[in-house]
């Protein structure tokens, strides 16, 4: 990953303020991962390729930037240029951080949106239509399937800007 | 069987005829003209060869592991998933630049501009591969004969599939693209560090629930021999001191040609999509490969030669290293095992070339900072998922601790392979190698006078960090 895209990441942590709290609780760091997933489907490409897991979409790269970035020293931190954001990312990062405050105590919620989404966006299926994604959501989550409404997450994810359904 | 290949490391390859016609397209025979190890042969002369025969013997091994996977489990992979597969592994390198990953490291660093990079230059290569298949005839080739595209083309590009198995066997860790390259480079090296029992390694092979691919426990030492011959592999080929000399040479005449329009011939969409739209005007895209893209840097080197500006007499002499391979400049190696992660090794280096920031302004084209990408990294792979946790009790499993190598006894559950109780990877799956390479124009004492000022700041950085 670039060492600009670094930086970017370090700036959304800090903005969102959830760096710290994910260095020593793996639930953190699930949302860690289900953010950043949606920060790039919203229009910041930090280079980060995700796949599906136990819990959902994950990058083991996110995670291995998260802890070279955490073991920076301040000073160290001082090396790198100053990045500024474009308005249009500034306006996907106030998104996400409505989005986390939304969604952001429920991993669970979380973990279910981002799968949903990739299994619409990022991953190849038969049927490409809602009945299609539903039958694939079901079958590799089947207990987040029977605990939200998948009806409703679609509606969800539609109203936030992440897909455009019929 | 339509047509028979003999291939010296797996012997004969068989094709269908589809499969035949696929290899027989300029796009698919423009692979011969792309050496599998870019340099290499700078180093292990007998290192010749190209992505052609590296296609051939990752579409034989996916075959052969499809098999073994439908013979244990009851025909798991259905024929269209087969044909789908097979296809895609014959399929995977398409995309790749000339001179293999030398050119393709370029958008991954920051301190080269790549805005007027050509689009198909700028994104990955399995991207490119993809983009191939879809906008030429060879799609034409495909759905006249009912193949999946879409399938195909996600199988290329490492995404995920409604059956997570059939994408496991080209994208996993002991995947055939991976066991054909190690196979094929140390024989072609003559390295001898890939002399694996791949026979028994395949036939280890097997479904877990229908779910993954584990391997029998059996084979556990050849899984060990398996790593550590990547690992060698990969330090002593792939990251050879004075190989990725070479090649990190060519890769800046490379970027000087591409930016200066003289590389490739073909640049827009429109202009690429026009090539590859039938099998005539295709045999255009041959100029997208090794000699060709040689041929501009030499006629470059012979302009720069005659010049009188500074620049590009620095600039014949940093080509001159490719062409005549010269060592116009000190290799200065600097490498420890340790367990810092490809970040970790991206902000060293940033931190590096912030230290020699004004060396490198002060003589341009004089000194380069190159660090090769790491191995046996904590994930032991770069592009690859691990697997799911299989034990459901394991709510707490850390997925960022995840191998996606595992192995399973008979009548037990199976274990992710670093955590065997038989396995020395129980201590060392964390480490690999960091390399830091640094570049000085052997003939300007002046610089190799500041630049001895100032490394044991940089040796600090490396070794204590």
């Amino acid at each position: 990953m670039s060492v600009i895209n670094i930086i970017k990441f370090k700036k959304i942590c800090d903005f969102l303020g959830i760096e710290t709290e994910a260095k020593e609780d793996f639930t953190k760091r699930l949302v860690l991962q289900k953010l950043f997933y949606f920060i790039q489907k919203l229009g910041i490409d930090l280079d980060i390729k995700y796949n599906f897991y136990k819990y959902g979409p994950y990058s083991p790269d996110l995670t291995d930037i998260y802890y070279s970035v955490m073991n920076l020293t301040k000073q160290e931190f001082n090396y790198f240029p100053d990045i500024t954001f474009t308005k249009q990312e500034r306006i996907i990062i106030d998104k996400l951080n409505n989005i986390y405050k939304k969604w952001g105590n429920d991993i669970d919620k979380l973990e279910f949106y981002a799968s949903v989404l990739y299994i619409y966006k990022d991953m190849y299926i038969k049927n490409t239509d809602k009945e299609g994604v539903k039958k694939v959501v079901n079958k590799l989550k089947p207990k987040l399937f029977s605990k939200f409404n998948f009806e409703e997450v679609l509606e969800e994810l539609k109203f936030q800007g992440f897909l455009n359904l019929c | 069987m339509y047509r028979k290949i003999n291939d010296p490391v797996f012997g004969l390859i068989e094709l269908n005829k589809v499969e035949s016609h696929i290899v027989d397209t300029p796009i698919f025979q423009r692979l011969r003209y792309i050496k599998q190890l870019a340099l290499a042969n700078y180093i292990y002369p007998s290192a010749n060869h190209d992505r052609f025969s590296h296609c051939l013997g990752v579409f034989h091994l996916t075959n052969r592991i499809c098999k073994v996977l439908n013979k244990k489990n009851n025909n798991l992979l259905d024929d269209f998933n087969v044909r789908n597969l097979k296809m895609a592994a014959l399929l995977h390198d398409l995309g790749h630049s000339p001179f293999s990953h030398a050119l393709e490291f370029h958008s991954k660093r920051d301190d080269f501009n790549i805005d007027k990079f050509p689009f198909f230059l700028k994104i990955p290569h399995e991207e490119f591969g993809s983009y191939l298949i879809k906008h030429s005839y060879i799609k034409d080739i495909l759905e006249e004969h009912n193949y999946d595209v879409k399938l195909i083309c996600n199988l290329i590009e490492g995404n995920d599939i409604e059956n997570l198995i059939l994408s496991r066997i080209i994208n996993w860790e002991l995947d055939s693209d991976r066991l054909d390259y190690i196979l094929r480079d140390s024989f072609f090296t003559g390295v001898g560090f890939g002399n694996i029992n791949y026979h028994y390694l395949l036939n280890s092979f097997k479904c877990y629930k229908n779910k993954r691919i584990v391997i029998d426990s059996k084979a556990i030492r050849d899984i060990e021999h398996f790593i550590i011959s990547r690992f060698s592999l990969h330090d002593r080929v792939y990251t050879h001191k004075t190989g990725s000399y070479f090649t990190f040479m060519l890769t800046y005449s490379a970027h000087y040609s591409i930016i200066n329009e003289y590389f490739p011939p073909f640049r827009s969409k429109n202009e690429l999509n026009n090539i590859i739209s039938d099998k005539d005007s295709s045999k255009e895209f041959l100029k997208f490969s090794d000699f060709y893209l040689f041929n501009i840097i030499y006629n470059l080197y012979s302009k720069f030669k005659e010049s009188t500006k500074q620049d590009n007499i620095k600039l014949s002499r940093l080509i001159e290293t490719i062409i005549y391979r010269k060592k116009n400049y000190k290799i200065l190696k600097y490498s420890i095992f340790t367990s810092k992660s490809e970040s970790e090794t991206d902000i060293l280096k940033f931190k590096i070339r912030n230290l020699l920031k004004d060396l490198m302004e002060q003589y341009p084209y004089e000194i380069f900072v190159h660090t090769p990408k790491n191995i046996f990294t904590k994930y032991l792979s770069t592009k690859i998922p691990p697997s799911d946790a299989i034990d459901e009790n394991e709510e707490k499993l850390k997925e960022e601790k995840e191998r996606t190598i595992w192995i399973q006894e008979k009548n037990k559950n199976p274990e992710i392979f670093y955590r065997s109780n038989e396995t020395f990877f129980r201590k060392i799956h964390e480490f690999g190698i960091t390399k830091v390479l640094i570049y000085l124009n052997k003939d300007n004492d002046d610089l190799i006078k500041k630049y001895k000022a100032i490394e044991s700041k940089i040796t600090k950085i490396i070794f204590n960090n």
